[in-house]
């Protein structure tokens, strides 16, 4: 405070007439097109000392005087002569309007969620209320509680927007942050769509983030399948369908965007669909449905050694068969199928940790390091084999994972170490792997080696 | 010896600081205002009143309104010529200069010319490069408005306050919030519409004419095109006075009447209207004023004599507007005495003006949106808008990730959060120093200077090294080189004589009433063979005695129809 001061060369207790007039006095010896610095550092010491003289007498301003004839009447009588063309004017003056803007907020977000963008614009334009500065500034503030403290409201994007123009909130520096706003307009609009006479407007929505052939009907379905009460099993038999997953992940992105959820949505449904439908993450709902899975499955399973039993059992010269290996058959076989539907997707998920472009390189030469250990130093051979052939064929689809056309190659790349292992000398498994192991690092090395180079 | 010019879309004023304060000089028809229309008639430029008569009976070979296209590469053909919108205010301009000439009777080299005060980089450029081509040095460009105010604020002298100046010219609206005090003229704010002007509203009137009547606009001749602007152009200033206006023409084999009432004709503006409440609404805010506190409002342009437009104030304000001063000639005189306190005339030595950068400058960055996701495209200011001019900003940028090895630096102007509704301005690539660390920072430092010419400067952290970008990599934006050589191409281009333009303009005025007028095509013809015969014979006095009973003539005949 103080250097603005001494730039103004004024003391402590000067007031806003006396800066104005140091800042006009200075401002002739150091003119913006002369000496942009000089300026531009009294200009700042004018602004700095005129705030500060401000808060200084924060004593509130008589407001002035509102009423409309007062303000027109004074200007007319202001020292100067007004010409006659603007005698006429006032006489075309419109009467003086008592503007009630008590309940104009509640009528404009009325008027937002039941009509268009372009009709909407239009029924603002018209509001005499909102050409007027002084109501349009008593307005904005109720206006925008309203709108962020409502949970009811509801209205299309493009009508959001125009409330943003009129008022002056979608600019830089504007009073309201961007990125709010931003929440709020998904907010409103999925609200809006959620309503059963904006169907029309939710089809052509989803139509624009899915495929183009989803009917009203099925736009219906969805809502419905998100609205209804919750049952997990229902739900669960839905999720079968990995169409279904698919569908109602688009559902759920435009009617509960951000991860919010709002009537009458229900919030088991939309947190079910959204944690099916997340490939990346195991969760709950995704465990359930492969252990469904895994049951409907094992269940098909069950049926085969109960034909064949059933189908002994009819031969009536044969005594009653033992059911003993059809029973060890088919409960040994629903349990492995069990297994493999709750257990592929954290496999999966592992796999995909494994592989991410950090680890890659250090997981598959441990894991060749693996394979070449287990066929040098114990007999487990095939086991060795194995691991070497799996390693060499992930570390071949994480290298081309770009080129899909090479990908295809890798069967035949597999069968081209078998014949290579073949003719090697020692047993047909150990070679086999030890070939894979190493060509699994190799192609390692190249990934790496490629990826450091687009990373520069 | 510094002229100031104001270089509108429809009306060129040019004017200068005297002795006794701003005064303007005519043109040869001994009027102030000369139309910005420019056409070629037997191989040589015609600029002004004759020129825009001939837009009616030479559709191709006249063309009016290019300021609207300034700062872009469009050319438009008239005659044999093609010309960028620079070169035809070019030739607008070395109209203007040979009145100042004549009247000051030296030669002018300098020149301070208006522009709106919402024209971008490029505008402003294509402004200068016009000057060029004229044969001048524009030693400022001053905000329209901010002129107009300079003109006002002279007159009350000696008055307080702060004022709102609205100015609708022929195609563009500006607005800008000034205080004055003790002889300091500080614009607050300033905020327009570059494509909302008069024309505009003469749009409206030919859309709902041609609606009425059944007319095909796009089906006419150019040359009846042109000839129903002017008739509703005509219509259009008519309808500031009480009661209905009419206008009647023939079209093709029709003959039409139509007549409309200023309460119709509001209504049809309603749009138009409601387009000039933003940028009022943004200066104010910009300003961070209470509108109640706004001392006066002064409406400028030609544009603001319709009586809408003070209607529009008074539903804004709930108070009327001033017009203290002409509104045609508001800017020119604003232009004269900036163009006097540019030469440093004594009696402004207790003047000073400041102005403000209209918008916001800024680059794009990648930020974290409310996703979590981080995403680019977001706009980040460096020179908010309304800041005070000369100005210089700096801001630091840093590279996303450890590996980057330059950074792309956009620099763009507008008023949205995300780049992509705002203008690109420019790019510049700076390469990083591979290591650093926290080092890995450039400096962006932008500078804005009174003629609103923008200056971005690059400077890496690590090493000190600094990178200049160059604003010039504009379709729109002529280079030094290219000037030069469109000089001579204009230089070659050979212009009617002062002396004859009179009599071009009378001969372009008849033939123009001989187009509109079918009922009085024999005796205008008549008219119109005597006094060119009497123009070959060469005889000065007669001539000019011809011209003069031509000239009431002509005028008796307009105002009887």
């Amino acid at each position: 405070m103080k250097w603005a001061l001494e730039i103004l060369e004024l003391d402590g207790n000067a007031d806003e007439r006396a800066i104005k007039r140091a800042y006009a006095r200075l401002l002739r010896s150091n003119r913006p097109d002369d000496d942009a610095e000089a300026f531009q550092q009294l200009h700042m010491a004018y602004q700095t000392a005129l705030q500060w003289c401000r808060q200084q007498q924060q004593a509130p301003q008589p407001q002035p005087a509102a009423a409309f004839e007062d303000a027109v009447g004074m200007h007319q009588q202001a020292a100067f002569p007004v010409p006659a063309d603007q005698a006429s004017l006032h006489a075309e003056l419109p009467a003086p309007m008592e503007l009630a803007l008590d309940g104009l907020p509640q009528q404009i977000v009325g008027a937002a969620g039941e009509l268009d963008g372009d009709a909407f614009a239009e029924w603002l334009q018209q509001r005499p209320e909102l050409w007027s500065l002084s109501a349009k500034q008593q307005i904005a503030r109720p206006l925008a509680e309203m709108l962020f403290g409502d949970p009811e409201l509801a209205m299309s994007r493009e009508c959001f927007t125009v409330i943003c123009d009129t008022f002056g909130w979608n600019e830089v520096d504007g009073p309201i942050d961007a990125y709010a706003l931003l929440h709020l307009r998904e907010q409103l609009q999925a609200r809006w769509l959620l309503r059963d006479a904006n169907e029309l407007a939710l089809l052509s929505e989803l139509r624009s983030i899915g495929h183009a052939g989803i009917t009203l009907a099925e736009v219906r379905k969805r809502r419905q399948l998100l609205t209804r009460p919750w049952q997990r099993l229902h739900a669960l038999l839905r999720a079968l369908d990995p169409a279904r997953i698919t569908a109602m992940k688009e559902t759920v992105q435009v009617l509960a965007p951000d991860e919010l959820v709002q009537a009458p949505l229900q919030v088991e449904q939309v947190r079910f669909w959204d944690d099916v439908s997340r490939e990346d993450r195991l969760t709950g709902s995704r465990l359930q449905l492969g252990l469904l899975r895994g049951v409907l499955a094992g269940c098909l399973w069950l049926l085969l050694p109960l034909m064949v039993y059933w189908l002994e059992a009819a031969k009536l010269d044969k005594p009653t068969p033992d059911a003993t290996p059809m029973l060890v058959l088919g409960a040994g076989g629903f349990l492995v199928i069990l297994i493999i539907g709750i257990g592929w997707l954290p496999w999966k998920l592992g796999l995909h940790w494994l592989l991410a472009p950090q680890r890659r390189a250090i997981a598959i030469p441990v894991a060749a390091a693996a394979a070449l250990g287990l066929i040098r130093f114990t007999d487990y051979d095939l086991l060795g084999c194995l691991l070497g052939a799996g390693t060499l064929w992930l570390s071949f689809a994480v290298t081309f994972r770009e080129q899909p056309n090479v990908i295809r190659f890798a069967p035949l790349v597999l069968f081209g170490v078998y014949l290579a292992s073949s003719m090697l000398p020692g047993g047909l498994a150990a070679s086999y792997g030890k070939v894979s192991a190493f060509l699994a690092v190799a192609l390692s090395a190249l990934d790496s080696w490629r990826q450091r180079r687009s990373s520069h | 010896m510094i002229v100031g010019i104001d270089l509108g879309t429809t009306h060129s004023l040019i004017g200068m600081h005297g002795a006794d304060g701003p005064v303007l000089f005519p043109n040869p028809h001994g009027l102030l205002l000369t139309p910005s229309v420019v056409s070629i008639a037997d191989g040589a430029v015609l600029v002004g009143q004759a020129a825009r008569d001939r837009l009616v009976t030479h559709p191709g070979e006249s063309v009016a309104h290019f300021k609207r296209w300034m700062g872009s590469d469009r050319k438009t053909r008239i005659g044999q010529h093609s010309f960028r919108p620079e070169e035809l205010s070019a030739l607008v301009l070395r109209a203007l200069l040979a009145d100042a000439e004549a009247a000051l009777g030296r030669k002018v080299t300098e020149a301070v010319i208006s522009v709106p005060a919402y024209f971008s980089d490029a505008q402003r450029k294509a402004t200068r490069a016009a000057g060029e081509l004229a044969g001048i040095r524009v030693e400022r460009l001053i905000n329209e408005p901010t002129a107009a105010a300079l003109a006002y604020g002279l007159q009350q002298a000696d008055r307080e306050g702060r004022i709102l100046v609205l100015d609708l010219g022929g195609g563009t609206f500006d607005v800008s919030i000034l205080e004055l005090f003790d002889g300091v003229i500080e614009v607050h704010a300033s905020a327009g519409d570059n494509f909302l002007g008069g024309e505009d509203f003469l749009q409206a009137l030919i859309q709902a004419f041609c609606q009425d009547l059944g007319v095909e606009l796009s089906s006419l001749p150019r040359a009846e095109q042109a000839r129903l602007q002017q008739q509703l152009e005509r219509l259009k200033r008519d309808l500031g006075n009480p009661g209905d206006a009419s206008v009647e023409l023939t079209l093709g084999n029709r003959s039409l009447q139509w007549s409309i009432n200023e309460a119709r004709f509001a209504r049809l503006c309603e749009p138009l209207l409601q387009r000039m409440r933003l940028p009022i609404e943004r200066a104010i805010r910009d300003a961070r004023l209470d509108h109640q506190s706004l001392g006066e409002i002064v409406l400028v342009g030609g544009a603001a004599r319709m009586p809408m437009i003070a209607r529009l104030v008074t539903r804004m304000f709930g108070r009327l507007p001033l017009r203290h001063i002409d509104p045609d000639q508001a800017i020119a005189l604003g232009a004269a005495v900036a163009a006097g306190m540019k030469a440093r005339d004594s009696s402004l030595d207790e003047v000073v003006l400041t102005d403000v950068c209209p918008y916001t400058l800024g680059t794009q960055v990648s930020r974290i949106g409310p996703d979590g996701k981080e995403r680019s495209g977001y706009f980040h200011p460096i020179i908010q808008r309304n800041s005070v001019v000369p100005i210089s900003r700096e801001d630091q940028l840093y590279p996303l990730t450890d590996q980057q090895e330059y950074l792309l630096i956009d620099v763009y102007q507008g008023e949205s959060p995300t780049v992509d509704k705002n203008i690109r301005l420019g790019e510049l690539k700076v390469p990083l120093a591979a290591s650093g660390g926290t080092q890995r920072s450039v400096t962006l430092r932008f500078t804005y200077d009174v003629d609103g010419i923008l200056q971005v400067e690059v400077t890496e952290n690590a090493t000190g090294k600094r990178y200049e970008l160059i604003l010039e990599q504009n379709p729109g934006v002529l280079s030094p080189a290219e000037i030069r050589q469109r000089l001579l191409a204009l230089d070659a281009l050979k212009l009617h004589p002062r002396d004859q333009q009179v009599n071009l303009a009378v001969v372009a005025r008849t033939e123009r009433l001989y187009a509109e007028h079918v009922a009085q095509r024999p005796q205008l013809q008549e008219w119109l063979l005597r006094f060119q015969h009497c123009l070959e014979s060469q005889d000065l006095q007669d001539i000019e005695r011809q011209r003069s009973a031509l000239g009431r003539a002509l005028d008796e005949l307009e105002q009887m129809l």
